[in-house]
């Protein structure tokens, strides 16, 4: 028998130490006399509860009382930190009440925190997946891609290209800087085994690629050298998310065939989730499937065909330096014997991985991050203040609380308290905002930036918005605090009721207001910069029109229509009964579409003409069928587009474009020939093409050739099975397509139909990434314009309503409307002015660091460096007049009664 | 300092209850005899202060199972307690001296 366990440990938390023992001891005792008596049990407990109750209460006020009494001698370091937190409280609860007061200026300081931080939010986890996280590589600093260079005023065209050919590959592997070069080409395969088959990206990768980027399958093994070695076994290595969504991610699919493009290939492993190829990052359609690449090492044909992306690792101890200066020694050699020509200056180089994979998007994010912060500075300038003129209205009672004791410090750190209580609560807020913001980009385009789509609210972005709310809290609350703590308690009191006028605190506010209009001018410049550099990107002209086509993507494959004559037979008996289609217009194909798709060159022979050592006649390779140039609007400069009579059998020909026609045949290129092979037929040039942009809409325009797809074999021997298909429609293209696929399917049902897009949303996506920049600093453009405005808006509607009785005393003396009116917008526009000033030295300074995302746009746009400063000062004159006629509406009589009670 | 009201009544019952008295029973005995019901704590929160003033002595018993281990306080009244109860007691005399109240009572 023992009395209730939770009461007695109650009890024994109240008791104090020195009677703990002794009422617990005769409380057992009575229990157990009582039980002794024939009490029952829950009875018992009951008396024993009004004993916990009774004596809690003595106890908790005589434990208030010691501590009280030991607090006052000072003596017990122990009890510090208690009542500071006690402390804390107690200016959290007051500061509570105080907000509670005044819900407005509550209301517009956290939404004005919340747009400040929750922006900060949302963009310092776009640089912290973006920028600041590792690749998911071993040791990703040490990987570099390799890439080739030729300068310009070579007979071949200029170019920086990031592909490497198979012969260059091998010679590479030479230099003792890189410990070890993979290559890939990544290439859509149909994967064909199962019900349905679907086109998925695929790549075909030397087996060195896994070991380089030092990541090992997660099921299974990557491939072994017999595999990647021409005549080895055909097998092939699955994504984490095919595995999981064609083969249910049964383990038994290792080692069992798959069947791709109608070859069966062994599984040999899975790889881990996050996998990506160096490639990916930059395509919303990742790789899916990676196949053995198997180059011979014995052909070293193909010098000229740049179609490799390589990647390697900087050997331990090596500098990338030093590795380029291993490379260009290579590249000597190379030119030495004769396989480059000394004026091309071909090289070869590596950049780090990092680098090669954000490119300008590291200066675009950082850029942005500096804007999204300096949204915040505007936004605590603002809230600063909006604190500032609070506490001006606060003087009476601040002073009657240095009149009943407050000391300094106290009035400090509460005025500090209710900052902080206001950021935090913004900064909870901005966090929800940020969240959206954040979702909203990414649902946006997930593809404008590499590894957009990793980027999360994570743990990071609570830890850094804290951090961010407290340092906001005393950076905006800090001024107002001390300067309102410093006042004259006998003048405040005295001045029974009326506002202070003086100068004393509008020399802050307007400071504040200057810093503001600055920041927001530097904000607003940067901001027009890019929606100038984004306006002169969109309206180049492509080359083609955008309007009413759709485009797909198909492939045929070999099982079905074994030789060219075959394929040929499909496009041209599909592309026939789609123009029969109501609704189309035009309907042809190409092999890669413009700004979608990139194309590479070819090297050519011209008729008559003899290569000079070193020379190269090459141009960018375009196949074609009839209907293609009319789909897409690509004007005819001479001659004509391709037709039906360009059969196999025919006079072979080609279309070429205009740059060329520029410079090969500067005199006419109609009836000129040229050829693709050694051995191959003549090709009759039948008409010029304008320019299309292909690799890039700001890129340089290459020499380009174009080849009827019947006549592709003549020529190569093979056929292109994959081919782009375009249909021009009267209305909606998008509507099309149900019935496109439907005649594919009629046709044959194996042939999947992939990357179904608008040209309209080919285009977007070309400016996908500058588009993200220039939305994000235009929106942080317009909250900072919004911002300084409320900003200049607010202090002068202080300055009017203070000066109300000096305004209509003037009034009264005689002085019209008007020049009062001017009177206070000269005083605004002086702030504004200063500010203006000061932000368009700061944007001369910092628009240096634009450079690499505008287009066409100089960083001192003297368009944009006139027209915002013109802006900003229309903007801060009609936030003065607003305020300034207020002034004046007020009869002088009214004013001088009011402004003097 | 002269004694409350409740200190008089604390240092009452143990000179009543005799060498030994505890808590509980001094709670009990006021309790029984004025009815008014204090909480254990605050009677030993009294004791205690008594104590300090040298007005009731204490000692304490070895601790038994019947307590849950716990050890007992016996208070006893000091000289110096029972000099305290006779001034007040001499006090309460004083005042009540002469005092006749049967013409208030009545007729009221």
């Amino acid at each position: 028998m023992r009395p209730p366990r939770i009461a007695e440990w109650v009890l024994a938390r109240l008791l104090s130490p020195d009677t703990r023992e002794f009422v617990l001891g005769d409380l057992a005792d009575d229990y157990l006399t009582a039980r002794e008596r024939g009490v029952g049990a829950g009875r018992a407990a009951l008396i024993y509860w009004v004993h916990v109750i009774q004596s809690a209460l003595p106890s908790i006020r005589e434990r208030v009382r010691n501590r009280r009494e030991r607090a006052a001698r000072g003596i017990n370091r122990t009890h510090i930190w208690e009542e500071s937190m006690q402390r804390l409280l107690q200016d959290l609860r007051f500061a509570t009440r105080t907000l509670r007061r005044s819900p407005l200026f509550a209301l517009v300081t956290v939404v004005t925190l919340a747009v400040g931080i929750g922006a900060n939010a949302a963009i310092f986890s776009v640089v912290r997946a973006i920028l600041l996280a590792p690749f998911p590589y071993n040791d990703p600093t040490r990987l570099v891609i390799l890439a080739n260079a030729w300068d310009e005023g070579s007979t071949t065209r200029s170019n920086r290209g990031h592909s490497v050919s198979e012969p260059e590959l091998l010679d590479f592997r030479q230099s003792e800087a890189l410990d070890g070069l993979g290559a890939y080409n990544v290439d859509p395969v149909n994967l064909t085994d199962g019900a349905e088959a679907v086109r998925i990206t695929a790549a075909f990768t030397t087996a060195e690629v896994f070991g380089i980027l030092g990541v090992e399958a997660a099921h299974g093994r990557t491939f072994e050298a017999e595999e990647d070695a021409p005549g080895g076994p055909l097998v092939a290595l699955l994504s984490h998310g095919l595995w999981q969504s064609r083969y249910g991610g049964e383990r038994s699919v290792i080692g069992s065939d798959i069947e791709v493009d109608g070859r069966p290939r062994t599984v040999v492993g899975i790889m881990p989730p996050d996998f990506r190829l160096p490639a990916d990052y930059q395509t919303s359609e990742p790789v899916q499937l990676w196949l053995p690449l198997r180059l011979d090492p014995t052909d070293l044909s193909g010098r000229g065909s740049h179609y490799l992306e390589v990647v390697g690792r900087l050997r331990d101890g090596v500098t990338l330096e030093q590795a380029n200066a291993d490379l260009l020694s290579i590249s000597t050699a190379l030119i030495e014997q004769g396989f480059y020509s000394p004026e091309s200056n071909f090289h070869s180089y590596v950049v780090p991985l990092d680098e090669e994979i954000l490119g300008n998007a590291r200066a675009a994010v950082w850029l942005i991050y500096g804007a999204v912060n300096l949204v915040l500075l505007i936004a605590c300038a603002n809230v600063a203040n909006l604190m500032l003129a609070r506490a001006e209205t606060r003087r009476r009672e601040l002073a009657i609380r240095t009149a009943l004791g407050a000391g300094r410090g106290t009035l400090i750190r509460q005025l500090l308290t209710e900052s902080v209580i206001l950021s935090v609560i913004g900064g909870g807020v901005g966090l929800v905002l940020g969240w959206g913001v954040l979702r909203a980009l990414i649902a946006v385009d997930p593809a404008s930036v590499p590894r957009l789509a990793e980027v999360r609210l994570d743990g990071w972005a609570v830890l850094y918005v804290s951090t961010v709310s407290i340092a906001t809290g005393l950076i905006f609350g800090v001024v107002p605090a001390i300067r309102s703590s410093r006042l004259d308690m006998h003048d405040e009191l005295k001045e029974s009721g009326r506002t202070s006028g003086g100068v004393r605190h509008h020399r802050w506010q307007r400071s504040l207001v200057a810093a503001q209009v600055a920041l927001a001018v530097v904000l607003v410049i940067g901001a027009t910069l890019t929606v100038r550099s984004f306006g002169r990107l969109t309206s180049i002209d492509p080359g083609f029109t955008t309007r009413n086509i759709v485009s797909m993507r198909l492939s045929v494959q070999p099982a079905s229509y074994p030789d060219a004559a075959q394929v040929a037979g499909f496009y041209r008996q599909l592309l026939d009964r789609v123009r029969a289609l109501p609704g189309v217009e035009r309907a042809g194909a190409a092999r890669v579409l413009p700004l979608a798709q990139r194309i590479g060159d070819w090297s050519i022979h011209i008729e008559g003409r003899e290569e000079r050592p070193g020379e190269d006649f090459d141009g960018d390779w375009q196949i074609a069928t009839p209907g293609y140039f009319e789909a897409m609007g690509i004007p005819l400069r001479a001659g004509r587009y391709f037709e039906d009579i360009d059969r196999i059998d025919g006079v072979q020909v080609a279309v070429i474009n205009d740059a060329m026609a520029r410079l090969y045949w500067p005199d006419g290129a109609l009836g000129r020939r040229f050829s693709i092979g050694q051995n191959s037929p003549w090709l009759e040039i039948v008409g010029v093409a304008g320019d299309v942009r292909h690799n890039g809409i700001s890129g340089n325009i290459n020499a380009k050739w174009y080849i009827p797809h019947e006549q592709f074999a003549a020529s190569i021997g093979s056929t292109s099975r994959d081919m782009t298909l375009v249909v021009r429609a009267i209305a909606d293209p998008l509507q099309l397509v149900g019935t496109v696929r439907g005649v594919v399917r009629e046709m044959n049902s194996d042939i999947p139909i992939s990357s179904v897009q608008t040209i309209e949303q080919v285009m977007a996506a070309s400016v996908a990434q500058q588009r993200f920049t220039m939305s994000l600093l235009f929106a942080f453009g317009a909250i900072a314009l919004l911002l300084a405005t409320i900003g200049v808006y607010g202090v002068m509607s202080y300055t009017v309503s203070e000066r109300t009785h000096e305004l209509g005393l003037r009034r009264a003396l005689g002085a019209s409307a008007g020049s009062v009116v001017g009177m206070v917008v000269r005083q605004g526009m002086l702030v504004a002015a200063i500010g203006i000033g000061v932000g368009v030295f700061t944007a001369l300074w910092v628009t240096r660091f634009m450079g690499t995302v505008l287009y066409d746009v100089g960083v001192r746009d003297p368009i944009t460096f006139v027209g915002v400063p013109v802006l900003l000062a229309i903007v801060a004159v009609a936030a003065s007049v607003v305020p300034a006629r207020r002034a004046v509406v007020v009869e002088p009589i009214t004013a001088l009664r009011d402004g003097g009670a | 300092m002269p004694l409350t009201d409740f200190e008089q009544l604390v240092l009452l019952a143990v000179a009543r209850l005799g060498p030994g008295a505890y808590g509980m029973v001094v709670r009990d005995e006021i309790r029984a005899r004025t009815g008014r019901s204090a909480s254990l704590a605050a009677v030993y929160s009294v004791l205690g202060k008594l104590e300090r003033r040298g007005l009731v002595a204490s000692w304490v018993s070895e601790p038994t199972s019947r307590r849950g281990g716990r050890a007992t306080k016996h208070f006893t009244l000091g000289r110096e307690g029972a000099l305290a109860l006779r001034a007040a007691q001499s006090v309460m005399h004083r005042m009540w001296d002469g005092v006749e109240l049967s013409s208030y009572l009545e007729g009221r």
